[in-house]
């Protein structure tokens, strides 16, 4: 039984990471018809991520109204919700047309006029919390702090036109040596140099650790994805 | 002034700030500003890149936003298909989203159906095809590098992409001269990594406003032609294809927005440094 539960997977993993490793190299035989196979599975287990979630989303809303736990009006909400979206999209649209998911459908209908408002406006709401945020949390405690503030708020008011024609009106009006402060310039300067620069270190750690996660997955050093013993 | 009225300002209710916004946002809906529109080079990037495309070349445009982000990217989705139109470009659309779908489907029917009450019919799969929603990420975009056509097999109205005339001649993602990424997450790394790296296809980015820093380092580094980002992108975009749209219209809220947000961060660090600086002053006596 340890053997199945253990050492197999292992091996499938160690195989099939050298193999995938090699064809994305060597695109011909057999790593290529193996490669296209591999990347068929990929996108036919992605596509079951899906079905996963929508069991998932199910079981625990269902569990939350048989329980009668507080807010399971939102779950049987949500369980009509997703009854009709995919009744009505999954149905085929050939012989009626308000079926289906092409325009002019229930689905499209439910997504024009109910999710695309909903989701924007929830978005939107991030602007007054935003606004309250700054004036209540952002303030200049640190060096650190302050560097950001300045950053931001150059970087603000430099991204919206009167930040540009602020900056016309000093370089043409005042002084044209005050080209230095120009908002405009100073954010692409943030926008170009510090922010890239931060950027690419991110980027650079990441491409490691995946790299190094990767080769410790494939060697069998790191195995949490089997789950534990028990 | 007295620490009472600084402790005043520094508590304000929130309610009041929340006004002030709604005020300001909808100042500008109301009467508009007409504010002028200055072109960056990053957009110039993008719409370079597409207008030096010669006539009848094919162009992919991934759909890769929800509809959250709808306010933000459509009106640069609905310049960018225009600008594609007029070029005579024939435009191919994709998704990796499970709800770009939907959105891409909004934005082609909206310019198609303005293209033809202008005299100007466009042709489903002559002149745009949509690929519709397409899972796997990083494994189909390496598969669309080797067999795009293969990798698609229908669009999503169910057709054989085999038989549609606009994809004659794309063997492999690497047959696009260009790629214009419409997105609002971290897609574009993929199509960085697993598009421009390995097939060599040129990209641009039209994305959100917050993911626009992010990106500075691949435009830096020549893996995109140029960066469209938020609103103010979008109004750039609508400039340099002499029109005033939505973005453009919504730069007038978003520059009396970031002038408050400024002012309340001016103000509430003015309030707090100037209570340091009375609680010091206590302490000393």
């Amino acid at each position: 039984m340890d053997f199945f539960k253990r050492k197999f997977p292992i091996m499938v993993v160690l195989f099939t990471g050298f193999v995938m490793m090699i064809a994305y190299y060597v695109p011909h035989a057999p790593f290529g018809p193996i490669w296209e196979g591999a990347s068929d599975w990929y996108m036919i287990i992605s596509a079951f991520a899906l079905v996963l979630a929508f069991t998932s989303l199910i079981r625990t809303h269902y569990r939350k109204i048989r329980e009668g736990k507080q807010g399971w009006g939102y779950s049987a909400v949500m369980f009509v919700c997703l009854i009709v979206t995919s009744v009505v999209g999954v149905l085929p649209g050939d012989k009626n047309p308000l079926l289906g998911n092409q325009a002019g459908s229930i689905y499209m209908w439910i997504f024009d006029y109910m999710n695309t408002p909903a989701a924007a406006t929830v978005f939107s709401l991030l602007a007054f919390y935003i606004a309250s945020a700054a004036y209540r949390a952002f303030r200049v405690r640190t060096i650190d702090a302050t560097i950001m503030l300045i950053a931001a708020l150059i970087v603000m008011v430099g991204r919206v036109p009167w930040g540009e024609i602020f900056s016309e009106f000093m370089t043409s009006k005042i002084s044209p040596h005050l080209a230095v402060l120009r908002l405009d310039k100073l954010t692409s300067f943030f926008l170009n140099y510090p922010t890239v620069a931060a950027r690419r270190a991110v980027y650079l750690g990441i491409a490691l650790a995946t790299v190094s996660t990767s080769l410790r997955v494939i060697l069998g050093i790191e195995r949490t994805y089997m789950g534990s013993d028990e | 002034m007295k620490i009472k009225t600084i402790e005043k300002l520094l508590s304000i209710d929130r309610r009041i700030i929340f006004l002030l916004v709604a005020a300001v946002i909808l100042i500008p809906i109301i009467k508009p500003l007409n504010l002028p529109v200055q072109v960056t080079p990053e957009v110039l990037g993008v719409y370079d890149a597409i207008d030096k495309l010669p006539e009848g070349s094919k162009i992919l445009i991934a759909f890769d936003y929800e509809p959250a982000s709808t306010p933000e990217m459509d009106p640069m989705a609905k310049a960018l298909l225009r600008h594609c139109f007029k070029k005579k470009l024939r435009v191919v659309g994709i998704s990796w989203l499970e709800q770009g779908r939907g959105n891409a489907d909004n934005v082609l029917s909206f310019i198609t159906n303005e293209r033809a009450e202008k005299g100007h019919p466009l042709e489903y799969g002559v002149d745009y095809a949509y690929m519709g929603f397409k899972p796997g990420k990083n494994a189909m975009i390496l598969k669309l590098g080797r067999d795009f056509k293969g990798a698609c097999k229908t669009d999503y109205r169910g057709n054989d992409v085999y038989d549609m005339p606009i994809l004659e001649g794309i063997e492999t993602l690497g047959d696009f001269p260009y790629l214009a990424c419409l997105h609002d997450d971290s897609m574009i790394n993929s199509w960085i990594t697993y598009g421009h790296e390995v097939v060599g296809i040129k990209i641009g980015s039209l994305c959100t406003a917050i993911m626009a820093p992010g990106i500075y380092a691949n435009l830096n580094a020549g893996q995109l032609t140029g960066i469209v980002g938020g609103l103010k992108g979008g109004s750039e975009y609508e400039h340099l294809l002499g029109y005033r749209g939505l973005a453009t219209f919504g730069m007038d809220s978003q520059t009396l927005i970031h002038f408050l947000i400024v002012g309340f961060i001016l103000i509430g660090n003015f309030a707090y440094l100037a209570k340091e600086r009375m609680i010091r002053k206590e302490r000393l006596r």
